[in-house]
């Protein structure tokens, strides 16, 4: 039987100048990239334009698989307020971008058993939690669960250096 | 509480009858904004037709619901899209693409803007479209209906692997392509990497 449990989820904040379409682009190819099998973007909402500015929000979740047992999910959640096209010079150019502030929320999931190859019987199902609590016990806790931190790190940094904030 | 006795017809998804399916691709897109609803129409309309999810006849486009309702705000309107297509290049049933598109406008009113120093006349409400992409395995159910239906797991997952992840990722494409339509007619982020029939569908230009 799958069972899923969350690792930590990572919060950011910033206010400034970025190119929306850049950083939600950036996000959507991450998931190309890294070999996300199934990519859903189950929100996309665009509120009306009012004075202060635009709001949106872009929810997007990926699933990779690790192993034939163990599988990856990576939510992100991204929250524009107060959007305004502006334009900026830089390096003598002219840039067109947009000054807002955005709320990033990334959260993954570790699932173990995904394919339910340990479901059907009670036999199985007392396998699958000897297996877990006992043999790989450190393996989920050292290693795959900081595998998926470890990749919201990253992309977290991806979000943050193309917003232009700072990242260690 | 009074006991319910069951009825003859329970309620059931329309593709439950089929022996597996698998949901391929699922996204929401809600927007609210200022645009030309009969273009926007037109140009999915067109898309499906060209791309052999729909007939080219219109008696059997597959609009399966409609709903309009006049409100304080302005008009409700919900439509239902029921796509289907077979996989090209191959005459066997063992897949079925299927794209299930449910349309809501909330708050239709007609409007005026002024664009590039004209009035022009367009639609006002908030536009929200939920899709959802699901491949169909053995359609015809061949392998179901024979001695050999306890093996059919076994074959698709192992023999048919790689034909299997290849209908799953036109369905993903061909549901993206779907969504790009959209999201380049109201000027947003795309997901793939090329435009939809490049310049041939009109943006919201309101001309």
């Amino acid at each position: 039987m799958a069972h899923k449990s969350n690792t930590p989820t990572l919060y950011a904040k910033h206010r400034g100048f970025f190119d929306v379409e850049k950083v939600i682009k950036s996000v959507q190819n991450w998931y190309v990239e890294n070999n996300f099998s199934t990519i859903h973007i189950p929100k996309y909402k665009q509120n009306f334009p009012k004075p202060e500015g635009i709001e949106r929000q872009v929810e997007m979740h990926g699933e990779k698989k690790v192993t034939g047992y163990v599988k990856m999910h990576i939510d992100i959640i991204l929250h524009f307020f107060y959007l305004r096209d502006i334009e900026l010079v830089r390096d003598g150019k002219k840039v067109k971008l947009q000054e807002g502030s955005v709320n990033i929320e990334i959260a993954g999931v570790l699932e173990l058993d995904w394919q339910n190859r340990f479901s059907g019987s009670k036999f199985l199902e007392a396998l699958d939690n000897f297996y877990r609590s006992y043999i790989i016990k450190y393996k989920i806790g050292d290693f795959w669960d900081d595998m998926v931190l470890d990749t919201e790190i990253e992309v977290m940094d991806l979000i943050k250096s193309e917003l232009g904030a700072e990242v260690v | 509480m009074a006991y319910q006795q069951e009825y003859g017809n329970p309620q059931k998804h329309r593709h439950s009858d089929y022996p597996a399916q698998v949901g391929v691709a699922k996204w929401k897109v809600t927007l609210q904004d200022v645009y030309n609803l009969s273009q926007l129409y037109k140009a999915l309309h067109d898309w499906a037709v060209e791309n052999g999810w729909a007939d080219r006849d219109e008696r059997e486009f597959p609009e399966v619901y409609y709903f309009d309702k006049d409100t304080p705000i302005g008009k409700e309107v919900h439509f239902w899209w029921r796509l289907e297509k077979a996989p090209e290049n191959t005459k066997s049933k063992l897949f079925r693409y299927f794209m299930d598109l449910d349309f809501k406008l909330l708050g239709l009113k007609d409007a005026e803007i002024m664009y590039q120093g004209k009035k022009v006349k367009t639609k006002r409400s908030e536009f929200e479209l939920e899709c959802s992409g699901i491949l169909v395995l053995d359609y015809d159910k061949t392998w179901s209906n024979s001695i050999f239906k306890n093996w059919w797991e076994l074959f698709y997952k192992r023999s048919i692997a790689r034909q299997f992840v290849m209908h799953k990722s036109v369905v993903f494409q061909d549901s993206m392509k779907f969504r790009d339509i959209i999201m380049d007619h109201f000027k947003l982020t795309t997901f793939m990497p090329e435009k939809e029939g490049g310049e041939y569908y009109l943006k919201r230009d309101f001309t």
